[in-house]
């Protein structure tokens, strides 16, 4: 299959993605008002402290508008589960079309519109905003963002998709959505910097994939990392993206032997 | 009850919903090892306010958000909302309550 296929997978979810762009609007509005109420939290908790774990005032709050935004754009939940559960996977199979691939691009297409349209309101944001944050002007840590970027949006994609999976062998795998994403949000380090957190629960996370899907991304954005852990980072992601694609594999193929499909 | 009736789905629904109040309390924990008050907030009083924000959350998730009234545009789309029309009882209350998802009042 060529990859024109996929690339038509991508317009149509574009496309599909601007028919409902009011939903993406709603998405970013909430993830907005998170993000000013972070401000004025973290304005609080510093009250006069020039640092806390290593980060000054302005990088915290650098830190909370980019991994609120950056999260919210490429955390997209994909419907595998809805597929198997209503026979829907049946009808994608006979397509010559690898299913996994077709999934990948088209949530790609849905996590780079969010990026996209809410980066008008994080530029606004950052202007209103602008005496209290780290600005970074580094042309190198822009090119290491982007790639961790895509390296997030593999871990984030195969975790979503292996749960998905299961799909095959339990009825609503959906109920395990709310365990899985509060897992996947809290050590991404969406709601804290791990380094704020006590130090069992930063060993816990070093041991997890999940800190190379936010805390990573931003850390090393905003020089908080060295090169040499940096490379160890990608590297981190790398590893993380392959067991995770292995362990897809090893699921889709076991899942497709035992999937009946009935009706029409 | 109707949720209960597969403990394979009921369990982890409500763990999830457990694990993410727990969460939030880790996250307020956090925050005052390096604080002793937050704009005026001493400990006790903010997890006084984060129970009291779970509460009136979950009865909005229960019946407005994720159940309850949420199902109203889908039977108007399904063409299933005379059904609740021609019942001898308010239309709001029949809503709020027939498809109330109480477990993800988390």
């Amino acid at each position: 299959m060529s990859w024109r296929a996929y690339a038509a997978v991508f317009k149509r979810s574009w496309i599909n993605m601007l028919e409902y762009r009011s939903e993406t609007v709603i998405r970013i509005l909430i993830a907005l008002i998170s993000m000013i109420s972070m401000f004025y939290l973290w304005d609080n908790v510093f009250a006069g402290r020039a640092a806390l774990a290593g980060y000054s005032k302005q990088q915290i709050v650098t830190y909370y508008l980019l991994v609120s935004y950056i999260f919210a754009s490429l955390y997209a939940a994909i419907p595998v589960s809805e597929e198997i559960q209503e026979g829907r996977t049946a009808a994608y199979l006979l397509r010559p079309m690898n299913y996994l691939w077709f999934h990948y691009w088209q949530s790609m297409a849905r996590r780079v519109f969010r990026f996209i349209v809410g980066l008008p309101v994080l530029i606004i944001l950052f202007w209103l905003l602008r005496d209290h944050l780290f600005f970074v002007t580094n042309p190198m840590a822009y090119a290491v963002l982007a790639v961790a970027c895509l390296g997030a949006i593999n871990i984030l994609f195969l975790v979503d998709l292996l749960h998905n999976l299961f799909e095959f062998w339990y009825t609503n795998v959906d109920s395990w959505s709310i365990i899985v994403s509060s897992v996947v949000t809290f050590f991404a380090g969406t709601m804290i910097p791990l380094a704020l957190l006590p130090p069992y629960i930063k060993t816990i996370s070093d041991w997890l994939p999940f800190k190379y899907t936010g805390m990573f991304l931003i850390d090393g954005f905003m020089g908080r990392l060295t090169w040499p852990q940096i490379g160890m980072g990608l590297l981190w992601q790398t590893l993380w993206t392959l067991i995770f694609v292995l362990l897809v594999i090893f699921v889709w193929r076991r899942g497709v032997k035992r999937y009946e499909a009935y009706g029409n | 009850m109707s949720r209960m009736q597969d403990a394979a789905t009921f369990f982890p629904l409500w763990a999830g919903s457990i694990l993410n109040t727990l969460l939030t309390v880790v996250f307020v924990n956090a925050l005052f090892l390096k604080t002793q008050a937050i704009g005026g907030w001493s400990y006790g009083e903010v997890l006084v306010l984060l129970g009291t924000v779970k509460i009136i959350q979950g009865f909005a998730w229960s019946f407005w958000i994720r159940g309850g009234f949420r199902r109203m545009p889908r039977s108007i789309e399904q063409g299933v909302f005379d059904t609740h029309l021609i019942r001898p009882m308010n239309l709001r209350i029949q809503f709020i309550f027939d498809n109330a998802d109480i477990i993800f009042g988390n």
